[in-house]
């Protein structure tokens, strides 16, 4: 009980942020802050534009106006860092 | 008191032996002078206050960038250009806006002096609008500047007056012309010719749809090849084979009583000859061009001369370019300048582009369509637990009719899957596919998510369904770099039940989708009711 509660009443949140490369870099966020906080963050961190970058929470886009608490985010959960995909012919 | 005296005496044999050189006074420790060559330590590229080599190795810098930085001295005193940024109006250029308004100001009074019912709407009006006659919106820049070299009379042909009277501006401007015709024929009938083709070309440039369909080319393929003389002819032996049957129902009639079987053969076939006269197969063909239409004109646009502007200014924009251009709730990717402008013609698209047309196919045609970042996840083999989420979020099932899947393969291609659940057949449509390429290299993937997917629901493995690949028909493209036309547009198509892509997408349709998507995008929406 004492663990759940701890759990429910805690408002930060331990994510993982990995890249295509597998670098794996970890981040304690507020449940309410959004997530634009934690972009730029890691843009300045991994050294990348922002525009060329897309987060992912299971396949599915994270918006800079996102909260951990609208996708329902436990701790611990992975956040994809995508590169842009481009195509045209071989 | 001796080292000073030492000193001296061999700075002074120093300077009688040769040249110059520096007093021994002068360098200080650590200080580098370029005679000597000291080579800096590699390992210590971030120098600290407190190190001693650090102001050397920054004089050696500051030494051998000398020269450069001379160079950026003088370069300096050039005076810097300071970028300005006009802002782009939906009139084309500012040179043409003067010369319409110039022309105006002339023209408008002129007509005025000739017609008295465009005069008082003038005056009654503070703020005219002034618009271009199609003849005059098809000319390119030839005719711009054929404007400049005429005189006010004859600059009349070309400009109109008002938006209510246009249709008396047309009126006034055929009768000129068929004066002119009268009076120099050749040169006003040439000009004529020339709005003409330019205004073909035109069409074809931006408005060309493909007249082919598929469903539609069975039927009249059939008709065609079927003389009216074939199918009287056809007419003739149905009849006979009624009488016939009629004859022998009425004996059998006549031998068992009432037969009901035959009698309902009879009807069937009566049905069948009354369809088969001309006139009401007619009536039947057109029902079905009709309903073909419909479809069509779901899927197509007619472009309105504003509604391309709109789209040439977010293609044409070059400041800005990481600003959104619209924002609508149902579209989580940003729509920026830069992301829509890779829809202009030699670019590649993006994957921006991409999921949020699918965004829009999905919201018209409820189809299930994943994103772009699916498939990746499967070519890297990650954790079936994170597959299976994505997947159950998505809908996705072994069960019952199907869902596509958009490819980006090496980075540098775009391609989509099928995978059908009825027939049991995963498609692969590729635009550049050929003999040489290996697609099953890129759809195995799929079979083993299949095979997954049932497993996991406990499915014993005899009872496994198999599937087939198939190497789906498309259109292929001509060219290095409109792939992803392709697939979007094919995606759109098979999802809305469309066989036969291959006469639906061609090379000569690629601008054309092209601007279609990045309209589509602009109003948020795939259906867009027609005029």
């Amino acid at each position: 009980m004492t663990d759940q509660n701890a759990n429910a009443n805690s408002e930060y949140l331990n994510l993982k942020v990995k890249s295509q490369e597998g670098e794996e870099i970890f981040f304690k966020i507020k449940k309410t802050t959004q997530f634009k906080k934690l972009m730029d963050a890691y843009c300045q961190r991994a050294q990348v534009n922002a525009h060329n970058v897309r987060f992912l929470f299971d396949g599915d886009r994270i918006l800079e106006s996102h909260t951990p608490a609208d996708l329902k985010m436990e701790s611990g959960d992975e956040i994809d860092v995508v590169v842009e995909q481009v195509g045209g012919s071989f | 008191m001796k080292s000073k005296f030492l000193d001296t005496l061999f700075d002074n044999i120093l300077n009688w032996l040769g040249p110059k050189k520096r007093k021994r006074d002068d360098i200080s420790i650590g200080e580098y002078d370029g005679e000597y060559p000291r080579i800096p330590d590699p390992s210590k590229k971030v120098f600290k206050s407190s190190d001693q080599f650090s102001s050397s190795n920054d004089q050696k810098l500051a030494n051998n960038n000398n020269n450069s930085s001379s160079a950026n001295q003088s370069s300096d005193d050039v005076p810097q250009i300071i970028h300005s940024v006009i802002p782009i109006k939906n009139n084309t250029s500012p040179r043409k806006e003067a010369q319409y308004q110039q022309i105006n100001k002339k023209d408008i009074i002129d007509h005025n002096k000739e017609n008295s019912n465009t005069k008082v709407k003038l005056q009654n009006q503070p703020n005219p609008k002034v618009i271009v006659l199609n003849e005059c919106n098809g000319n390119s820049k030839k005719n711009e500047f054929q404007l400049n070299g005429k005189k006010e009379a004859q600059l009349q042909e070309f400009i109109v007056i008002e938006e209510d009277g246009i249709e008396q501006a047309k009126q006034n401007h055929n009768q000129d012309k068929q004066l002119q015709l009268a009076r120099r024929p050749s040169s006003a009938q040439y000009q004529i010719e020339q709005d003409r083709k330019q205004r073909e070309n035109l069409d074809l440039e931006i408005i060309q749809l493909p007249k082919e369909f598929m469903e539609f080319k069975e039927i009249t393929d059939e008709w065609i090849s079927n003389d009216f003389g074939l199918l009287e002819q056809k007419m003739a032996k149905l009849d006979l084979q009624t009488q016939q049957i009629k004859q022998k129902t009425e004996e059998g009639r006549k031998k068992n009583g009432n037969n009901n079987q035959v009698d309902s053969d009879i009807i069937f076939i009566k049905q069948y000859h009354k369809k088969s006269k001309v006139g009401e197969l007619l009536e039947e063909f057109n029902q079905i061009y009709d309903l073909k239409t419909k479809k069509m004109k779901k899927l197509f646009w007619r472009f309105e001369e504003k509604q391309l502007k709109e789209v040439q200014d977010v293609f044409e924009r070059s400041f800005n370019l990481n600003q959104d251009v619209v924002t609508h709730q149902h579209i989580l990717e940003r729509l920026t300048f830069s992301n829509l402008q890779t829809l202009r013609q030699p670019n590649w698209l993006n994957d921006e582009v991409i999921n949020a047309y699918i965004r829009l196919i999905v919201q018209s045609t409820n189809a299930v369509i994943l994103n772009t970042f699916f498939y990746p996840e499967l070519v890297k083999n990650s954790a079936w637990n994170k597959i299976k989420r994505i997947a159950t979020k998505n809908k996705v099932t072994y069960k019952s009719g199907n869902f596509f899947v958009p490819m980006n393969i090496n980075g540098t291609h775009w391609s989509f899957v099928e995978v059908n659940n009825e027939t049991n057949k995963i498609i692969y449509y590729d635009s550049l596919a050929t003999d040489d390429r290996d697609y099953f290299n890129y759809t195995k993937y799929f079979v083993d998510l299949m095979q997954n997917l049932q497993k996991d629901d406990g499915i014993a493995q005899e009872n496994i369904k198999k599937y087939e690949l198939i190497n789906g028909e498309t259109g292929f493209q001509q060219n290095g770099y409109d792939c992803g036309v392709f697939m979007l547009k094919g995606i759109h198509y098979r999802s809305s039940g469309i066989n036969g892509l291959r006469l639906w997408i061609e090379q000569t349709d690629t601008q054309y989708y092209r601007y279609l998507i990045a309209f589509q995008l602009i109003q948020g929406k795939v259906e867009i009711c027609q005029n």
